[in-house]
């Protein structure tokens, strides 16, 4: 069958849908793509969204939104003849912070009826017995169509979900990330880099910038401590649950006996502050230069060009030598120290609010084992969340690290959401 | 290897290390440039000679490693370095940084404004790193910035900087380099040089300088690292140092001088020099006001030093 007869017969069975442009614009394309394949672990996070999270609780509180949003427009419109500017400035302040969720669940509610509707359909064209190719081709459709509609609806359901979460404004920003060996010596440098490597490589799919601040490496490949920014849309509320300790289990390339060595490193992700959050007085500030007790300027030929800088209230100090102009290496150590700054007050007003409630995917304790790397059996787990892959290689590679990361966001959002009912 | 480099680092081991780092990765870039060789982590024998041969200059002959490297950061250039031209200290990257941003937003004002180029001079140019870094950063074709020094070696160093730079297309602004002696130049060899440099023929907006200011006692104190590779001519200077300084400030003071006195419609010092440090700050400041400098600063470096006296004329507000 061709195309053009193909949307003739579109045209007469679905007629609304045929004039809906948004469905119009997507429909040749379609054609050309029939097998849409998901990846099993994305499907069992979607039962979790669905399961838990639309539980009645959240519908009653999205019903009471929804109330509450017309009963606003409702009052606003009355109030536009009154001459009251204070009472109007409040009322659409709230009513605009409802607009989002309100739209969201409404087009969730509508995607839903007709998701039902497309499930009518596809029965009745099972029972037909289905023996020419038009139906044959009308049942495709129909699933198409279906597939379409699951999209749409997991996509609102995360926007309802997100509308209803309190707001982190880092998690839109940039992040800096510091790995360090801990125990396991040489080989937890070693597992660094390839840490390091996972980090890189999974920036460059997303498409941020990936820069190193400053490296550590004792022999080449051997990474003791290695500090660098990623920038981009989303990379704090991405990369934030990375924090924590990981933990390799392989044969060393240096053991010889053949013996599985157990060894970690630790991860920590800082949110890097806009330049008004985080302020500093100079005066806070101790910079020490290597060798800057002599004259100076023409009278030394020096290389050394590592800065330290103490932030004396804090005590935290932060050194940087990897460049071979001093400015630089200095503005790398500010850029540092004021994460570590912006990090310090979140973490203490983090630790303050949840003295009440309890969260289980932790951000604030570096301490926790988070996730294990184990090569003998190729598999990484996620302590966390109980998600084990058996892709070792493509977790490593950053190409499998984002069903982590979308496993730990869901959980997250479901001890949120649980703890602000 | 590190043991052997630590002489060269005043037995600093981090420093020591750094240094081996930089040469290990100036080595392999020479070896292994598009070679499949990139992943192999030992050197190998003939990498392994190299980076002993390299190490043997900067140990036994105290060869500046920024002359080894051949280049150095300064601003966001890599400043090509050749032995004697004097290497770009960091005191002066941040100087140089620090006009810059005072500049960036009074010439992006101004270009809507004006049609003429603001005119920068910098004197005793050297590898041409602050006229160059100038160029990269002001507003595009908002500045003409000149350049002079009197040494050959000096000019066709800064010259191949500048045609480095340029096929990249990292300059924004145009550079021109010349010869002048500025401590024995008469009144009329500047003049000339002056009106033949400026668009307007009438003098420069802005001069900036890091003369020679090393005492002749200090230079016998020196290293061999600056004694034995760095051009005196680019080091010691008469009058305790001092002798450029007067000289510059004399010039751009006087009538019909370096500076276009007409044209001072904004809040930025006119002179800006670097300095041996605080003991040259009282005679210079001094020297300074009688040749008529009405507002003086001195800029500190980040290891606390007085490192920059900045003038002048009058104060606005």
């Amino acid at each position: 069958m061709n195309r053009i007869s193909f949307r003739k017969f579109n045209l007469y069975k679905f007629p609304k849908y045929y004039l809906s442009p948004s469905i119009n614009s997507n429909f040749s394309f379609k054609l050309f793509r029939l097998n849409v394949s998901y990846s099993t672990v994305s499907t069992s996070q979607d039962k979790i969204v669905k399961e838990t999270l639309f539980n009645p609780k959240i519908h009653e509180k999205l019903e009471n939104l929804v109330i509450r949003h017309s009963k606003l427009s409702e009052k606003l419109s009355k109030q536009i003849s009154s001459d009251n500017p204070e009472e109007i400035a409040k009322l659409s302040k709230e009513l605009s912070s409802l607009i989002e969720i309100t739209n969201s669940y409404n087009e969730l509610k509508k995607a839903q009826v007709r998701m039902r509707l497309i499930e009518l359909e596809e029965v009745k064209s099972i029972l037909h017995d289905s023996t020419t190719t038009t139906e044959e081709e009308f049942k495709i459709l129909i699933q198409e169509e279906y597939q379409e509609y699951l999209e749409k609806v997991k996509l609102l359901e995360q926007q309802v979900i997100q509308g209803l979460l309190p707001k982190d404004r880092a998690d839109e920003g940039n992040a800096i990330i510091e790995l360090r060996a801990g125990t396991g010596g040489d080989e937890a440098a070693l597992f660094v880099n390839d840490i390091l490597r996972m980090y890189e490589r999974y920036a460059e799919l997303r498409r941020w910038k990936f820069e190193i601040l400053s490296k550590s490496e004792d022999t080449i490949g051997a990474v003791k401590e290695v500090i660098a920014t990623i920038s981009g849309k989303g990379v704090f509320g991405n990369m934030k649950f990375e924090s924590g300790v990981h933990r390799v289990q392989r044969v060393p390339i240096t053991e010889k006996a053949g013996r599985i060595h157990t060894s970690t490193i630790t991860v920590a992700i800082l949110p890097v502050p806009s330049e008004t959050e985080v302020k500093f007085k100079e005066s806070d500030l101790r910079i020490d230069y290597y060798r800057s007790s002599g004259k100076g300027g023409q009278h030394v030929n020096t290389t050394s060009s590592a800065v330290r800088i103490t932030h004396i209230p804090s005590g935290i100090v932060v050194s940087i030598q990897d460049e071979r102009s001093q400015p630089k290496n200095k503005a790398k150590a500010l850029q540092i120290l004021q994460a570590r700054l912006y990090d310090t007050e979140r973490s203490k007003l983090h630790r303050e609010r949840s003295e009440n409630r309890k969260q289980q995917v932790g951000t604030g304790e570096r301490s926790e084992k988070i996730r294990t790397y184990n090569f003998a059996q190729n598999r990484v787990t996620d302590h966390r969340i109980n998600l084990t892959l058996y892709e070792l290689d493509n977790v490593l590679n950053g190409e499998s690290l984002q069903v982590i990361v979308d496993g730990l966001k869901v959980h997250n959002q479901i001890d949120m959401l649980q703890s602000s009912i | 290897m590190i043991k052997r480099l630590l002489s060269a680092n005043g037995n600093n081991l981090n420093q020591a290390k750094q240094e081996l780092r930089w040469l290990t990765q100036h080595v392999l870039q020479k070896t292994r440039k598009n070679s499949f060789l990139s992943d192999e982590k030992n050197l190998n024998k003939f990498e392994k000679n190299l980076l002993n041969e390299l190490i043997n200059e900067r140990v036994e002959k105290s060869k500046p490693l920024q002359y080894i490297l051949g280049t150095q950061p300064f601003c966001d250039l890599e400043i090509i370095t050749q032995s004697p031209v004097l290497i770009p200290r960091w005191e002066t990257e941040e100087w140089t940084s620090k006009v810059i941003s005072m500049l960036v937003p009074y010439l992006q004002k101004r270009k809507d404004k004006e049609k003429t180029k603001f005119e920068i001079l910098d004197i005793c140019t050297g590898t041409g790193c602050i006229a160059l870094s100038l160029a990269q950063h002001l507003p595009t074709n908002s500045s003409n910035i000149h350049g002079i020094d009197i040494s050959s070696n000096a000019l066709s160093l800064a010259e191949l900087n500048y045609f480095t730079f340029n096929s990249k297309n990292q300059l924004k602004n145009s550079v021109n380099f010349s010869k002048l002696d500025i401590l024995n130049a008469t009144d009329n060899e500047i003049d000339l040089f002056t009106k033949k440099s400026t668009e307007s023929g009438k003098g420069f907006n802005m001069i900036l300088s890091n003369p020679p200011y090393v005492t002749h006692e200090e230079y016998k104190t020196l290293k061999d690292d600056v004694k034995l590779w760095e051009d005196k001519i680019a080091l010691v200077a008469d009058k305790d140092g001092t002798a450029f300084h007067e000289r510059i400030a004399y010039h751009t003071t006087r009538n019909n001088g370096l500076f276009f006195k007409d044209n001072m419609q904004n809040d930025l010092p006119q002179l800006i020099m670097e300095i041996g440090g605080s003991h040259q700050v009282r005679k210079i400041i001094h020297y300074l006001k009688s040749c008529g400098f009405k507002h003086l600063e001195v800029w500190k470096d980040a290891a606390k030093k007085d490192r920059c006296v900045v003038a002048k004329l009058q104060n606005f507000g």
